[in-house]
């Protein structure tokens, strides 16, 4: 199997942007990856293309615009985790060799929803029966409180921390700092979660260029490396099981770091899906940040922030850049590509040599989550 | 190897009828399926067994109180509800965890407390008419 790279990136600022297309969305995002990468339409041997409620062939639509077609274009459905399904099936299509270049994109169009909960599959029975996503994290949320006596305040604050990274990402949706009590003061959403605990939504548009590593250079000056790429489904479960722990990340994670001969002492810098506040922290145990029951104080420590032993979600994460479903877990590698390239000027990692993204989707019975896909990277 | 001569017609799980109830004294009680092969208890049923993929699975009435796993108020969710409106989890025996809507005033509610099914209308149906479904209420 060839080692893969990523030799470009191209992202949109997320937002509301009602009357753009989803096309319109995607094509600025492909130009800036193409021209980071120094490739030209022929170099591209296949797009990979992941949207989660943005309908039939996005890839063909968005590539219509610049007249890159006639190749294979495949799109890719797995919730929130579809982008980096996209990038998972793009990096096997070059450890291969079926493919040098394969172009992937992730791209979503929220606003013609017209705002409220991200949609969900009515045929499931919670759905049906009056389940949204902010509540099933509140549900983990209610019970982490209860067993490990994490407080309203803890959780507040990690929008605190996301907005304080956010305020240094010109692509952050929501840049203004805020505090705990204003965090606790908005409008609640779904108990304990008030709005400003949960992640905006919104339209967006990532790219990443995947390419053999032994023709990287060809094309990029820093061309990074995919040290792991890895999906996992969630165990269908019916009976009680522990929602404290995120049993498909804890998993995903174990098999990851075991595949690339790393741990979680190796990372630099992590992208994880903050969804919602409580998420973020439970992450932090998932993957071995802390032990289990630490992360409030693993974050109070600091530890997470930028200057910290292990920055978490330098972007802002979902919380304030937004999650346009399909983007994020495209748009995570965007981010970290880019501190590992140091490109990330006010919110730089300094000396970032290995970095992790993480991006779960869900929203169906049975499951802790449908997906999760973890990815690493080096220099 | 297996005849391909008759061809599959798929009738399981009928999602939204209303036999996942039924009257029992003066309440109600849970209808899931257990498998008679492996003993899995599933709610709501499916028709196949998620175990072992037996579809020889019969009607399994569910002990009527359980314990509340967790729960949250939803003051945000699609038109057809009306909100504020509280959800949980509650464990039942037979290894069941059922997802339903928690009738109590929310102030009352503790992780672990006991609580009884009883039936209870729940959001609007296609006709906007309130849905028959069930709540479970402090025990």
């Amino acid at each position: 199997m060839r080692a893969v790279s990523v030799i470009g990136t191209g992202l949109i600022k997320f937002g509301r942007y009602p009357q753009v297309s989803l096309a319109d969305l995607g094509w600025p995002a492909v130009k800036q990856a193409m021209a980071d990468a120094g490739v030209a339409p022929k170099d591209i041997g296949a797009v990979l293309c992941g949207t989660g409620l943005g309908g039939p062939m996005p890839g063909q639509r968005i590539l219509g615009r610049l007249g890159m077609t006639g190749l294979p274009i495949i799109n890719v459905e797995n919730a929130c985790s579809s982008g980096s399904s996209a990038i998972n099936l793009g990096s096997m299509a070059i450890a291969s060799g079926e493919h040098d270049i394969v172009m992937v994109i992730g791209v979503e169009k929220l606003t013609r929803f017209n705002g409220g909960t991200i949609p969900l599959e009515r045929e499931d029975w919670e759905v049906r029966n009056g389940l949204v996503m902010p509540a099933l994290y509140g549900m983990r949320a209610r019970r982490y409180m209860n067993d490990h006596g994490l407080t309203r305040e803890q959780l507040a604050s990690v929008v605190v921390k996301s907005r304080r990274h956010a305020a240094l990402n010109p692509d952050a949706q929501l840049q203004k700092p805020t505090t705990v009590e204003e965090v606790l003061q908005s409008r609640m959403i779904a108990d304990p979660f008030t709005l400003y605990q949960c992640c905006p939504t919104g339209d967006g548009a990532a790219v990443v260029i995947l390419c053999a590593s032994e023709l990287a250079s060809n094309y990029s000056s820093k061309p990074i490396k995919v040290v792991a790429s890895h999906i996992a489904s969630g165990l269908f479960e019916s009976g009680p099981r522990d929602m404290t722990s995120p049993e498909i990340t804890v998993r995903c994670a174990r098999e990851t770091f075991e595949a690339a001969g790393l741990g979680p002492n190796d990372i630099d810098v992590a992208e994880v899906h903050d969804a919602f506040t409580s998420a973020e922290l439970m992450y932090y145990e998932a993957f071995g940040f802390c032990e289990p029951g630490q992360a409030a104080h693993l974050l109070e420590s600091g530890a997470t922030s930028l200057g910290g032993r292990i920055p978490i979600n330098p972007s802002g994460g979902l919380l304030s850049k937004g999650h346009p479903v399909a983007v994020t877990g495209a748009a995570q590698v965007v981010e970290v590509v880019r501190q590992l390239q140091g490109r990330c000027g006010a919110r730089q990692v300094q000396g970032a040599r290995i970095g992790l993204t993480h991006a779960t989707g869900g929203g169906i019975s049975g499951f802790d989550h449908g997906v999760c896909a973890i990815h690493i990277f080096s220099t | 190897m297996e005849s391909l001569s008759q061809p599959i017609i798929p009738q399981a799980n009928q999602l939204l009828s209303s036999d996942f109830m039924r009257p029992c004294g003066d309440g109600i009680e849970l209808i899931g399926q257990r498998c008679q092969d492996c003993g899995k208890t599933l709610f709501p049923k499916t028709g196949v067994c998620p175990s072992c993929r037996s579809e020889n699975v019969h009607d399994q009435a569910l002990a009527q109180v359980g314990t509340l796993y967790s729960w949250s108020v939803v003051h945000v969710a699609p038109k057809e509800w009306r909100t504020p409106y509280t959800i949980g989890y509650v464990d039942l025996p037979d290894n069941v965890r059922v997802f339903a809507h928690i009738g109590a005033d929310p102030q009352q509610l503790r992780c672990d407390m006991p609580v009884k099914v009883a039936a209870a209308d729940i959001g609007l149906d296609e006709n906007n008419q309130p849905r028959p479904f069930f709540h479970f209420l402090p025990a």
